[in-house]
């Protein structure tokens, strides 16, 4: 009985905060009143505001007196974020969070006081979501920074954040951001029953949290949207879809996901809906091409000569004579070198990537057509293939792997294994759902209403109502006299 | 697990796009040696009655608002219920194979220069084993993103070949004998199987408003569509159409740009093979769909898994036996289909009065 009271008096809390947490970086923070009384603030170095801690938390506790509670203590601080302990538990996870624990001699309540100030950046654009026109804010890794930028654009009560934590070591904070009214409850539920459901040590990334709330999370496919902008975040969100934000990703997901959303770009709704209507064709018809070309160039080459018109075909014979490899190899090894060029190009230093272009496209590729290695048609096709890639660059991860199964497909079936593998996407993507949402809608099952935002992108006018696709509780977005 | 509904949009695609899609290998081929410049008229007497039967069947789902199992089920019980869809299965087995054969030999001719071993053709049967473990909802879905690919290359197909062809090579209409229509229509019979297909999706839709006129009319639309394809296949060859297997292929070859542009018009066919190869999976998918109401479990791929093994041996039993193959779908398919796709379902509608006069008393 006597050590419980020890332990819960102001040096035993300080003593047991030490056993907990023995980092160095655990620092405690002792001053005194001018009445003499003793306080102890214990904190993270690093992560919580030391100028904070002066200024709103012992400056004005000069003033405590000998005998004062822990209700007139609380009076007394000048921050804005202070919250009375529950438990020890509570303490030692606030320490962590970045605030600090503040103990009090004679008084058994602690507090915590929100002085969080981790270090991070600044708000700045987005580097996978660039547009011209449009707001050009992303998010960053912090979550409240981020929660901020979405209360920016949705300032309405409706606008609901529901606070997790997920992961047993990183205990990183998850926020659950819906409209209530527009959203439907079950989903909400059901996203928070399966974060809930995974316990694992690391959440690092948002991309974890998409794994847990996939009903297929080996799929080649995504089933939740990505976003880094928060005008896109809060576009979405106004639909009828969830979305999660992780504290130490700059990406925010959305659910249910549907393609057709990585097929739009943020500027679509900027400009006018006629540019964005031939934007969003040209994407879908660069993706085709980016996946399928290097795959009908082989088939073409190995199966069916025909395929090519005749004064091509002349140049493309004059230019493959001599090469040692079969196209299907050719194209294969031409495909590696771009992926390894890629790879090299993202993770190597700045200051030497105008050495590693030069090598990659003349020392690499003029050399190897000039020593009969590789063809040039092998060289364009891959690279007009990869250029055509990144018209869409939420769905790379997914074209560039179906891009080499559909060579290696082509370079051993021939076309009709091309033809296969398309009518087996077809059908895959048909059967698969986000939150109940098909992968394909609008298009199958087929919204007529929802066609108005899919490749063909309507005025704004014209979109009156949420996509019916995602089943909103509010269908109605726009009322408006008819122009 | 995707499960059976449908919705009537889907199904009028299915009637219109499948059931035209599975018709524009051989079959103008055929038609052109049985019934000569008649051929649509063959096509389009076909399309009438079964889209005539499929009226009917849309009329008795919207009627009863029942599956067919359980229609039979409740006028001649469980057994006789089980019995009938297991004779369904292996009719819709049947029903896939006379038209993955043709795919065979048009995958031979026309995707490649050099005939290929049969072992290219194999990974047919892998995408069937996956489309067959899907269920009917997935076939709904897969009609929706083949209907403007099927809309697009068709219609693409047709402006190619129809700048080159001769529609007086359809004239005159007398020229042949209506026997020769009526045979026409007997040897390609096999191929109208509307009314069984609709017998399955049956109690699988919520009715809308002319539902019934709708899905009759989509089917009749699939019908006129061949019926067009055959009409410039022998304008564009006349009588060497005989000679011509797999029209669609042939039809717009003599495309005046084709020699600065290549053999474009393959491209379309091949886009074109994704909605035919929908279309003999549809079979495979209600074969499967029938057998899950045979042993009461839920759908799973040991079905699609074991049909399509049959499938397997059928094929190598019967390679290089093509003709072999047709002349049985003409007449041993062609019978099962006049049970299957019109007398049941006639029988049904007797179902549903006997039904009706036993509640009443």
């Amino acid at each position: 009985m006597k050590r419980k009271q020890d332990e819960k008096s102001f040096e035993g809390y300080i003593e047991r905060v030490k056993r907990e947490l023995t980092s160095p970086d655990v620092l405690t923070f002792r001053f005194s009143s001018h009445a003499g009384r003793n306080f102890a603030a214990v904190y993270l170095d690093g992560l919580a505001d030391k100028t904070l801690l002066g200024e709103l938390v012992a400056k004005p506790l000069k003033a405590a007196g000998k005998e004062e509670g822990a209700e007139e203590i609380a009076r007394l601080l000048a921050s804005p974020e202070v919250k009375e302990g529950k438990n020890f538990t509570d303490c030692i996870q606030g320490i962590l969070d970045g605030n600090a624990a503040l103990f009090c001699e004679g008084e058994e309540k602690f507090f915590i006081i929100g002085l969080k100030s981790p270090p991070g950046r600044a708000v700045t654009e987005p580097p996978t979501q660039v547009t011209v026109k449009g707001p050009r804010e992303g998010f960053t890794e912090d979550i409240k920074t981020n929660l901020g930028l979405v209360r920016k654009r949705l300032k309405s009560p409706s606008l609901q954040v529901e606070m997790l934590s997920a992961g047993k070591q990183s205990n990183t904070a998850i926020a659950i951001v819906y409209l209530d009214g527009i959203c439907k409850k079950e989903r909400v539920e059901e996203i928070k029953r399966q974060i809930g459901e995974n316990e694992i040590d690391l959440i690092a990334d948002s991309s974890y949290i998409s794994s847990f709330i996939s009903k297929r999370p080996r799929s080649l496919f995504k089933h939740c949207g990505t976003c880094e902008k928060p005008d896109v975040f809060c576009a979405k969100l106004s639909e009828g879809r969830v979305g999660i934000i992780a504290d130490g990703s700059p990406i925010a997901l959305t659910a249910p996901y549907m393609v057709v959303e990585d097929f739009h770009s943020p500027e679509d709704y900027y400009i006018t809906s006629y540019r964005a209507t031939i934007l969003r064709a040209l994407r879908v018809a660069a993706v085709l091409v980016g996946v399928l070309l290097p795959a009908l160039y082989i088939c073409a080459q190995l199966f069916k000569i025909q395929l090519i018109p005749v004064k091509l075909l002349f140049k493309i014979a004059s230019s493959v004579s001599g090469i040692p490899f079969s196209p299907s190899i050719e194209m294969f090894l031409t495909l590696m070198v771009l992926e390894v060029l890629n790879e090299a190009s993202i993770r190597m230093p700045k200051y030497v990537g105008l050495a590693m272009s030069v090598v990659g496209a003349l020392v690499l590729g003029d050399t190897a057509v000039k020593a009969g290695i590789i063809s040039t048609p092998a060289i364009i096709i891959v690279a007009f293939s990869a250029i055509c890639l990144y018209t869409v660059p939420d769905l790379v991860e997914t074209t560039t792997t179906l891009r080499l199964l559909f060579l290696i497909v082509a370079g051993s079936v021939g076309t009709y294994g091309v033809v296969l593998l398309t009518a087996f996407l077809f059908c895959y993507l048909c059967s698969e759902q986000s939150f109940g949402v098909p992968l394909l809608a609008p298009f199958a099952p087929l919204c007529p209403g929802d066609l108005k935002d899919g490749i063909y992108k309507s005025h704004l006018l014209s979109m009156k109502r949420r996509p019916q696709s995602l089943s909103p509780k509010n269908k109605v977005r726009l009322k408006s006299a008819e122009k | 697990m995707l499960k059976n509904k449908l919705s009537v949009r889907q199904i009028c695609i299915i009637m219109c796009v499948y059931g035209a899609a599975s018709k524009l290998m051989l079959y103008p081929t055929t038609m052109a040696a049985a019934c000569g410049n008649l051929l649509w008229a063959s096509i389009l007497l076909n399309t009438a009655l079964q889209s005539a039967i499929v009226w009917g069947v849309c009329f008795l789902s919207e009627r009863t608002g029942v599956t067919f199992f359980e229609l039979v089920q409740r006028g001649l019980g469980k057994t006789v219920a089980r019995i009938i869809y297991a004779v369904y299965a292996v009719y819709f087995l049947f029903s896939a194979f006379a038209p993955m054969v043709e795919q065979q030999l048009m995958v031979h001719e026309a995707f490649y220069d050099t005939i290929p071993s049969i072992l290219v053709f194999l990974p047919f049967f892998i995408f069937a084993v996956y489309a067959g473990s899907k269920g009917l909802t997935n076939a709904g879905r897969t009609a929706e993103i083949c209907l403007p690919v099927f809309a697009v290359t068709v219609f693409l197909l047709l402006v190619m070949s129809a700048m080159e062809c001769d529609f007086s090579a359809l004239l005159p209409f007398g020229a042949r004998k209506f026997s020769e229509v009526l045979s026409g229509c007997g040897r390609g019979f096999f191929r109208f199987d509307g009314g069984a297909v609709m017998l399955m999706f049956m109690g699988n839709y919520e009715k809308t408003k002319r539902s019934s006129l709708k899905i009759a009319l989509s089917s009749a639309i699939g019908g006129i569509t061949v019926a067009a394809v055959a009409a410039v296949f022998w304008a564009v060859y006349s009588d060497l159409a005989v000679v011509q297997y797999f029209a669609i292929t042939k039809i717009s070859i003599f495309f005046s740009a084709i020699s600065l542009i290549g053999r474009t018009d393959l491209l379309a066919v091949y886009a074109l093979d994704i909605a035919m190869l929908f279309s003999i999976v549809l079979n495979i998918q209600l074969a499967s769909y029938a057998l899950t109401k045979v042993f009461a479990r839920p759908l799973t791929s040991i079905y699609s898994l074991a049909l399509n093994a049959v499938l397997i041996v059928l094929a190598f039993a019967l390679n290089n036996k093509f003709a072999l193959v047709q002349s049985l779908a003409s007449s041993v398919l062609g019978w099962a289909t006049l049970a299957c796709a019109y007398v049941l379902p006639l029988a049904a509608w007797g179902l549903k009065f006997m039904g009706g006069r036993r509640e009443k008393a």
